[in-house]
């Protein structure tokens, strides 16, 4: 004789209709005798009811936040279609942060073991994609250290060069302040987002450097602010990918995510050169 | 939808069509929220997580391959995001020192339905809070293969894909999850036919 709890095993799999015929039948008998077993069936299949019946709509901000991000980024993500367009996009994309940014450090975030100076100039991407079919094009001086390798590599790669005059301002242009240098080549771009990727960046565990240099600012992002410019820069460290979203509010602070993710961001609060100085040294 | 209209959907996306995921949100969006919601018990946690599970998926979709049903290789997705999130929030709610007011009812809204009383509402809505209190008694595992089974309705195969488990495994999982959210309920005294075995022993026959 079968206990209760083998009976009720099977009363869940009937629920689930995951019972085969013979099980139906012998569960049919012990229930004839069985007020208990009866009173489970009818507790897990009302169960069921109450949790599968009662579903809520969802808000329908679900699919339009989603679709709205999704949208933001398929500049890039056209972009990375093809691999060896991504490469060159990605690392032309960093040279619009390079040149954005001017003489600012950033690059040296991206900079591999055995950085050398690139003695190409780099081409110069924009994010908008527009910009990617516009014949115009214009090489710009990079002050960044980048490996040469890869920096040759990407060059060799690079499709028709195409280049968004606004982001070939030279980057000796160094008159102007940081500041409005930013502000300016963030002006340009149409995409609220510039991403870019590197090949390969070496430096273990950075990104715990970053995150404790930055925990000590941590805050939510304030409420009914929204980014106006946003960086999602990714990169491969030690052959795992890895990626930080930045953000830049008005023209001092800057919001930073070791992760990538919106819900990541922390207040970094300075300017982007005291960033970079947190973060490199 | 069908499977072969998803898949279709989903090629169209893979070849750069970033509109075309919208059939896929709207598809999937009522379950994935729902799942969302009984897993964490609140509303704002539950758009995060199905807002951030879509955008995962979408993400990771050059990796699909058609060689599992699209349902349950975005529910691996949701399943992480999931608890992901949930690990996460308890580390939050460990650090933070003032208690975040979390807007305490999460599973109130009214299914409108005219032919029963306010008091048979009342009752419901009860139910339903008690139902959902019972949800976050149960251990993530088992309550995210319920959910799966009761939500989705997955079979136990299925389940067992989207979570590397063994069918026997989801089968013992979701019966000590009804088992438990039985006698959660019996004590709770909100679900009129609870009389689960064991802790009665059966005293309560007539």
């Amino acid at each position: 004789m079968k206990d209760c709890a083998y009976y009720q095993d099977l009363i869940s799999r009937l629920v689930d209709r995951e019972i085969t015929p013979e099980q139906g039948e012998e569960l049919a008998a012990h229930a004839r005798e069985c007020e208990e077993c009866r009173a489970v069936y009818t507790a897990f299949s009302s169960l069921s009811a109450l949790i599968a019946d009662e579903l809520v709509d969802p808000p329908e901000e679900l699919c339009e936040n989603v679709m709205a991000e999704l949208r933001r980024s398929a500049v890039w993500k056209q972009n990375r279609r093809p691999r060896q367009i991504r490469r060159w996009a990605a690392l032309a994309a960093v040279a619009v942060l390079v040149i954005g940014v001017g003489t600012l450090a950033l690059p040296r975030l991206f900079r591999a073991g055995s950085a050398a100076k690139a003695s190409n100039s780099m081409t110069a991407y924009s994010a908008d994609s527009a910009a990617a079919e516009a014949p115009a094009a214009a090489p710009a001086a990079g002050t960044a250290e980048y490996e040469s390798a890869a920096a040759e590599e990407a060059y060799d790669m690079a499709p028709p060069i195409a280049v968004s005059k606004d982001f070939a301002a030279p980057a000796s242009d160094t008159t102007k302040s940081e500041q409005e240098m930013i502000s300016e080549a963030l002006s340009r771009s149409e995409e609220p987002e510039t991403v870019a990727e590197t090949v390969d960046v070496t430096g273990q565990g950075r990104g715990k450097a970053i995150a404790s240099l930055l925990t000590g600012t941590q805050g939510e992002l304030p409420s009914g602010v929204t980014p106006d410019r946003r960086f999602l820069l990714r990169f491969d460290v030690d052959g795992i990918s890895s990626q930080v979203l930045i953000s830049v509010y008005g023209d001092k602070v800057f919001f930073i995510s070791l992760s990538g993710e919106e819900s990541d961001m922390v207040l970094a609060d300075c300017t982007w050169s005291e960033l970079y100085a947190k973060i490199y040294y | 939808m069908t499977e072969e209209k998803i898949l279709s959907i989903i090629r169209d996306v893979q070849k750069g069509d970033v509109n075309a995921f919208e059939a896929i949100v709207r598809e999937y969006e009522k379950n994935v929220y729902n799942i969302a919601l009984r897993m964490s018990g609140d509303r704002e946690d539950a758009l995060d997580i199905s807002q951030e599970s879509f955008l995962k998926a979408y993400h990771a979709l050059e990796s699909f391959r058609g060689d599992s049903k699209f349902s349950v290789w975005l529910y691996r997705i949701v399943s992480n995001t999931c608890l992901d999130f949930l690990r996460e929030r308890r580390h939050r709610t460990e650090l933070s020192l003032n208690v975040e007011d979390d807007e305490g009812e999460t599973v109130e809204r009214e299914i409108p339905d005219e032919s029963l009383s306010p008091e048979r509402l009342y009752e419901r809505k009860l139910t339903r809070e008690a139902v959902q209190r019972g949800l976050m008694s149960l251990p993530e595992d088992q309550r995210k293969i319920l959910l799966l089974r009761e939500i989705q309705g997955f079979s136990y195969e299925e389940i067992g894909r989207v979570l590397s488990l063994e069918s026997g495994t989801v089968k013992s999982r979701i019966f000590r999850a009804r088992r438990k959210l039985c006698e959660f309920l019996a004590e709770d005294g909100n679900i009129s036919p609870p009389s689960s075995s064991r802790k009665t022993g059966g005293g309560d026959k007539p």
